[in-house]
């Protein structure tokens, strides 16, 4: 039971940097995202968690949309890093490395 | 509509009205955003379903993989996590060193979903604000809505005031503050409750009263609509009972639609008083003035705040367009193209969520403006003032000016010359969509490939170069200029029919370089073929409606003002209608190469118009050259004038010399 309420809380946090990395290799829109994040293992997305992020890094400039045509149905909002996102993803990305680096060191015992 | 499909929107909803709650929970500016999104994904994922999927079951199923209500606001609110200020928080550290911890041990990082039911997960998740819960034991259990009333004396336990339907269905009280909320929509919503309030840490909380009345206990629940919230009306009642047959009449059983009843004799005092089931059960007062097509062109604070000339919201805004239609229909076009259907009547309109919004029109510098009420989550909960969403008419889609004059005009034959360049003969015409294929050698005309609905419905090539869509022809491609994209055309005869194959290009075409598949559409007919037809089309008579012009012009350019406008770009003319009625108008407008049958084209003079109809009995200076339908008057401001001449039926718009608009309102207008 603690274990599942740690992974729901882990996956909620990792969503941020998920997305953002996702969008770093181009436009997308929402449920492409979905159907993307559903074939990483372990990752477990529910399909609703994304909009609401989306719509917060929006609301930080981070990302931004547009809306195309599609081909089988109404258009869609496509969703782009800014500037500004690509710039705090590569932030988010270096201390996600400087924090695995860390733990690997913990686990190792090199700190002792 | 499918049965299976009505269950589909009914489950939605109820999803939607939770994600929804839960947003309103949190003060967020995307809240709207993240349900249209939300709303559109299920719509995309129900479109997906298999067949043997579509049951109430496999709707379910994508209920429980879109995850609990709750999670939409505990995401989308900002103290979650801030990737601004590039901080962890101590969940996320936590979250990084467990990982760590799973990859160790061999990758196992495997998520067991929860599939608990909406009511435990309702519970387990958001903790709000804390409140000092003051216990009621007489409210405790469950409570069935009778009636709604104005005041708690109007209600009579022996004849139910209100005759509509009840909203709300029932409130559970249980220990320790928590209320359990259904209404006609679904639920139970989970809400909080202390000694005598509802919501306690609302801004206005909702107040009860427990009243007996001949032996019999009632609970009066305060309605705590926008008009409480926001314009400071006092609020109507819900009447609850936990022995419903013990009142005096029959509890009408829950309705699952909120549609109107035009039938049904309205209550008063409902359109001001009764909050989101006013919106809803309002009666109808026509408002011709309002029907037709409006652009946003600012959203401000206030509505002095308005200046034409200098609009002050810079970001795109949410809301594009709005539709005001026959009988009461209103149809919001967003940014995103998403359209939402709601009703309104006379100064209220209802917004996409089923609140309330004023509206009223301002003329400023001789335009005429809408203003309408932005009712967000924070105004209804918070009693914010709302900001005003301004509006105007599309320049191209004024209304008529003239009433139609009853004296007997003569018939005026309209030549209306098509020169259609042969060279386009191939693709210049009305196509209608048979079929999406992935290459063009996939098509087979006996065999559609494509099993959904096709989104292109039809489109119609003129030879000026434009089309009935937002594209515009360049030799063999279709250039749209906002995606900055050229569609490829081919034409192919197959089977002794016409193809089209036009390149759709869709966003994997525009972002991803993939392939574009292909529409394609079968030839109908010409724009030369409809022309030799030699059809008539005569004003005010009565066959001669809006579908009937259509089946002699085919599709129009345009279609505005609630469809009482057709606009046929090709012959240089605009049709109007009266509503739900014959053709009224007919206005020629530049690029119309025919004439008047006394020989007044777009290229005669202003001379040569007074010549042949008459001089101008007197010339007059107006600011505004509308509605000026006095017998051969000249109406003049600056370099514009109009002259009137009711008993030829017709109206001459004149730019300095020259004729710029022929306004026909009697006679009969031939295609040669």
């Amino acid at each position: 039971m603690y274990v599942d309420n740690w992974q729901t809380q882990l996956r909620k946090g990792m969503l941020d940097i998920v997305i953002l990395n996702l969008l770093s290799h181009g436009p997308c829109h929402g449920y492409e995202m979905v159907q993307r994040m559903r074939k990483i293992q372990g990752l477990k997305i529910r399909e609703g968690n994304v909009y609401p992020i989306l719509a917060r890094l929006q609301q930080e400039a981070l990302v931004e949309s547009e809306t195309r045509p599609s081909s089988d149905g109404p258009p869609r909002k496509y969703f782009k890093l800014t500037a500004a996102g690509a710039k705090t993803l590569a932030d988010m990305n270096t201390h996600w490395e400087q924090m695995l680096d860390s733990i690997q060191h913990i686990r190792k015992g090199d700190f002792l | 509509m499918t049965s299976e499909y009505q269950q589909w929107q009914k489950l939605k909803n109820n999803y939607l009205k939770q994600v929804e709650h839960a947003l309103a929970s949190i003060n967020h500016p995307k809240n709207t955003d993240v349900l249209h999104d939300v709303d559109e994904h299920l719509e995309r994922k129900y479109a997906e379903l298999p067949p043997d999927k579509q049951n109430w079951e496999g709707f379910q199923q994508i209920l429980i993989e879109m995850g609990p209500p709750q999670d939409y606001a505990e995401l989308l609110a900002e103290e979650t996590l801030s990737t601004q200020k590039g901080k962890f928080s101590l969940n996320e550290l936590l979250a990084v060193v467990f990982i760590i911890v799973l990859i160790a041990i061999g990758g196992y990082l495997i998520y067991t979903a929860q599939k608990t039911s909406m009511r435990s997960s309702t519970s387990a998740a958001h903790s709000p604000k804390a409140f000092e819960f003051e216990p009621d034991e007489q409210v405790l259990g469950k409570w069935l809505t009778i009636d709604f009333v104005k005041t708690i004396d109007d209600f009579n336990p022996n004849q139910k005031q209100w005759p509509g339907e009840l909203f709300l269905n029932s409130l559970d009280f249980e220990d320790e503050g928590i209320l359990w909320w259904t209404n006609i929509d679904g639920g139970p919503y989970k809400h909080q409750w202390t000694n005598g309030k509802v919501d306690p840490l609302e801004d206005r909380p909702a107040l009860y009263y427990l009243q007996n009345i001949d032996g019999q206990t009632y609970l009066f629940y305060e309605w705590v609509s926008g008009d409480v919230t926001i314009r400071g009306k006092k609020p109507c009642y819900y009447v609850l009972t936990q022995n419903p047959e013990q009142a005096g009449f029959n509890i009408e059983p829950p309705v699952l639609s909120l549609k109107r009843n035009s039938t049904e004799e309205q209550s008063p005092q409902s359109i001001e008083n009764m909050g989101k089931i006013s919106v809803v059960e309002p009666p109808l007062i026509s408002e011709p003035s309002i029907l037709g097509k409006w652009r946003v062109v600012d959203c401000v604070k206030n509505i002095e705040d308005f200046d034409p000339d200098r609009p002050t919201y810079k970001k795109p805004l949410l809301l594009k367009e709005l539709h005001f239609t026959s009988p009461q229909i209103l149809y919001w076009i967003f940014n995103n193209n998403l359209v939402k259907e709601t009703s309104f009547t006379k100064d209220t309109l209802e917004t996409v969520k089923g609140q309330p919004a004023k509206y009223f029109l301002n003329v400023i510098d001789e335009r005429e403006y809408l203003f309408i009420e932005w009712i967000t989550p924070e105004v209804v909960k918070e009693r914010k003032e709302p900001d005003y969403y301004v509006l105007i008419r599309p320049p191209q889609s004024c209304r008529p000016d003239d009433v139609i004059n009853e004296l007997p005009g003569q018939n005026l034959v309209i030549n209306n010359n098509q020169n259609t360049n042969p060279d386009d003969t191939d693709i210049v015409g009305q196509w209608v969509s048979v079929d999406f294929v992935k290459t063009i050698s996939d098509f087979q005309p006996d065999k559609k490939q494509w099993a959904g609905d096709l989104y292109l419905k039809n489109l119609t090539i003129y030879d000026d170069g434009t089309t009935s869509g937002p594209w515009t022809r360049q030799g063999n491609t279709l250039w749209h200029p906002s995606d900055k994209t050229h569609a490829h055309l081919t034409v192919q005869s197959m089977q002794g029919a016409t193809y089209l194959f036009m390149e759709w290009m869709s966003g994997d075409v525009i972002y991803h370089g993939q392939k574009p598949a292909y529409y394609v559409l079968k030839k109908n007919n010409t724009i030369s073929d409809i022309a030799n037809q030699n059809r008539k089309i005569t004003i005010k008579a009565n066959y001669c409606t809006a579908n009937y012009v259509r089946s002699i012009l085919g599709t129009p350019t345009k279609i505005d003002s609630g469809g009482r406008m057709l606009r046929y770009t090709n012959n240089g003319f605009d049709l109007w209608f009266f509503n739900n009625g014959p053709l009224s108008e007919v206005h020629l407008n530049k690029g119309y190469t025919g004439q008047l049958k006394t020989g007044i084209s777009l290229n005669s003079t202003k001379q040569e118009v007074f010549a042949i109809y008459g001089q101008p009995t007197q010339t007059v200076q107006a600011s505004d050259l509308h509605g000026k339908n006095d017998e051969r008057v000249l109406c003049q401001k600056g370099n514009i004038s109009r002259i009137y001449y009711g008993r030829h039926g017709l109206i001459f718009w004149f730019k300095d010399d020259f004729i710029n608009q022929i306004v026909v309102f009697k006679g009969t207008l031939t295609l040669e």
